[in-house]
């Protein structure tokens, strides 16, 4: 049989592959969410089909990770509990909801591939999202990319238009560093994709998706970006959460920006350990897994 | 710490204008050349620059044009030493004043003077469009080589089907000379393949534009003709490595591919040596832009 799609799969059954192959999908199997998602942007496949009851990472949370990256590829979700239907329905990049096969309940196979064929017809018709995206670059941003420069590059991430003005000024008293900022997560995400940071500070609270979510996301990505928290709470449950992540350098509070000098020593002193950690940092991101990001579950961020 | 950049040939000329900018208490840098003013100002941010008209190999108005292209707002005084002054101020938007160079030590300081009393600017935010397939570039990880297809023409689908038979490449398009110039900066491509005739910026003008600002990113060009002359003119640029016609790659479909695994296969030590010829700044090596047969000619003073 010759393939004419490609499908990603992720923990499926026996029987979904069967009826996947029937449809020509060539089929990829990722072994969970953190592989899922990394081999459904080295592939591009036509769909994904993903089990939501994983462990750290469940496929509701992959479907709005997908959605946040602007990544419009169809996702079924399936399950064995049939109530999980109603939740699939709420995201937009999610196309059907299947139940898995269960040995206890018995199999009715011609009720399942019916039930694929139907989500199937439908996907056919089905809209793409607009595939382009703008983004916006302030000037001395765009100065800074389009020239070759040696200072580290400095990525503020903070909501607060204010505090972001402020820290933006005292950093770049110095002329240290070439500075970009964003006020929102998700824009801060691809902001560092094109700039490729040496440090990142980054506010925690933001809506949207926050600075937890961020580094979370980065260590799924594979992009090994040194993350520096800035936080008004001086709460250690938070300090210590934010310690156990690889890449996740420290915890830096926001009154420290009152002294200049010792607030750009710390970023400096910051900026050399992330150099230092460089190799460490890609080792670990290379070879994640799931249980990191349970730590940073516990941490009760916003995006998961 | 706020900046005025001073961009003049003429070291003397320089001298002048900075003892007349002292007073302004601000931090100023010179440049005796158009690259190394872009690069300059690209680093430093200055405030505001001071730009010479008549430069050799890329003058005054050059630069402007330049800076317009990479959308970049630079507030810039014209100094010049010809009467029709007026038709500089029209012409670029970055152009504020223009000051004759007989009147330097009356006007030059109460011109900047005045452009740094109004401090705050409204800069224009750069917008930048990715493409979906940019996107997923973007994100993946992947230990797969980065080309960028510069080409408007028909020609594009034929390479695409040429490269995309190997999987090996992470391949990103840009439909004119300015997107290449964007999409070669954000994406740092290891190999760019540019049609020679591009609109606005042609692939001639491509080469040099990433020599001035200093990104080597080696390039092969793709012709309609056997138009050794268009090439020759930027021959000096190192990253220039060779031509192919376009009716070739469309008879022999794997000769593309081949070429571009030749060209790939860089040394360590050629890449390095490549960074460091376009690192250290030599204006001769981009050709006289005012013997162009373009828009570009059309900018001499």
């Amino acid at each position: 049989m010759s393939y004419t799609r490609n499908v990603i799969v992720i923990q499926q059954s026996q029987e979904m592959l069967e009826v996947l192959h029937n449809h020509r999908y060539k089929v990829l199997e990722a072994t969970d969410c953190i592989d899922g998602i990394r081999k459904i942007i080295r592939y591009r496949p036509d769909l994904v089909v993903a089990e939501i009851s994983m462990k750290a990472l469940n496929g509701f949370s992959m479907a709005k990770i997908l959605f946040k990256l602007q990544i419009d590829i169809p996702i079924i979700l399936t399950s064995f509990i049939e109530k999980h239907q109603k939740q699939a329905a709420t995201h937009e990049n999610v196309v059907g909801f299947m139940v898995n096969p269960s040995p206890q309940t018995g199999f009715d196979k011609k009720a399942f591939v019916a039930r694929f064929d139907k989500i199937f017809r439908q996907l056919k018709t089905r809209k793409r999202a607009s595939s382009e995206h703008a983004y916006k670059f302030r000037q001395h941003e765009w100065a800074n990319l389009i020239g070759l420069s040696v200072k580290k590059r400095v990525l503020l991430v903070e909501d607060d238009d204010i505090f972001r003005t402020l820290t933006l000024t005292k950093m770049d008293a110095g002329n240290r560093y070439n500075l970009f900022t964003s006020s929102d997560g998700v824009e801060g995400v691809f902001k560092a994709l094109l700039v490729e940071p040496d440090l990142i500070l980054t506010d925690i609270m933001m809506p949207n998706l926050d600075g937890m979510a961020m580094s979370q996301l980065f260590y799924i990505l594979n992009k090994p970006f040194p993350i520096v928290f800035l936080s008004a709470k001086d709460d250690e449950a938070t300090q210590q959460k934010v310690q156990k992540a690889a890449g996740i350098l420290g915890f830096m509070n926001k009154s420290l920006i009152k002294d200049t000098d010792q607030f750009l020593k710390q970023i400096d002193t910051y900026l050399d350990q992330a150099a230092k950690m460089a190799q460490a940092r890609k080792k670990a991101y290379q070879e994640a897994t799931a249980d990191n990001l349970k730590d940073l579950e516990e941490g009760k961020s916003e995006f998961l | 710490m706020r900046r005025i950049l001073v961009i003049d040939d003429d070291a003397g000329a320089r001298e002048l204008i900075m003892h007349h900018l002292k007073p302004t208490g601000y931090n100023l840098i010179e440049a005796e050349n158009g690259i190394e003013g872009i690069r300059k100002a690209l680093n430093h941010h200055p405030f505001l620059i001071t730009v010479d008209v008549m430069m050799p190999f890329l003058n005054g108005l050059h630069m402007m044009r330049i800076f317009d292209l990479l959308k970049l707002q630079i507030p810039a005084i014209f100094v010049t030493v010809k009467e029709d002054i007026q038709k500089y101020e029209k012409s670029f938007p970055n152009i504020k004043n223009v000051c004759l160079k007989d009147n330097i030590n009356l006007e030059l300081f109460p011109m900047v003077d005045a452009i740094l009393k109004q401090r705050r600017r409204d800069y224009n935010d750069v917008e930048y469009t990715l493409q979906e397939q940019e996107i997923f570039g973007l994100l993946a990880k992947s230990d797969r080589k980065k080309l960028l297809i510069a080409t408007d023409s028909q020609v594009k689908s034929d390479i695409l089907k040429s490269i995309k038979q190997t999987d090996a490449y992470e391949i990103y398009h840009a439909p004119n000379g300015q997107e290449a110039v964007f999409k070669a900066v954000m994406i740092r491509p290891d190999l760019i393949i540019c049609d020679t005739d591009l609109p606005e910026i042609d692939g001639i003008m491509l080469a040099r534009i990433l020599y001035i600002l200093g990104h080597p990113f080696p390039l092969i060009y793709l012709s309609d003709r056997r138009d050794t002359n268009m090439i020759k003119k930027v021959s000096k640029l190192e990253g220039i490595k060779g031509y192919l016609l376009k009716s070739e790659i469309t008879k022999d479909l794997s000769l593309l591919p081949s070429r571009i695994d030749e060209t790939l296969d860089l040394s360590e030590e050629d890449k390095k040596q490549l960074q460091a010829s376009y690192s250290a700044i030599n204006i001769e090596k981009i050709g006289d832009l005012s013997e162009e047969s373009s828009i570009w000619a059309s900018l001499s003073p």
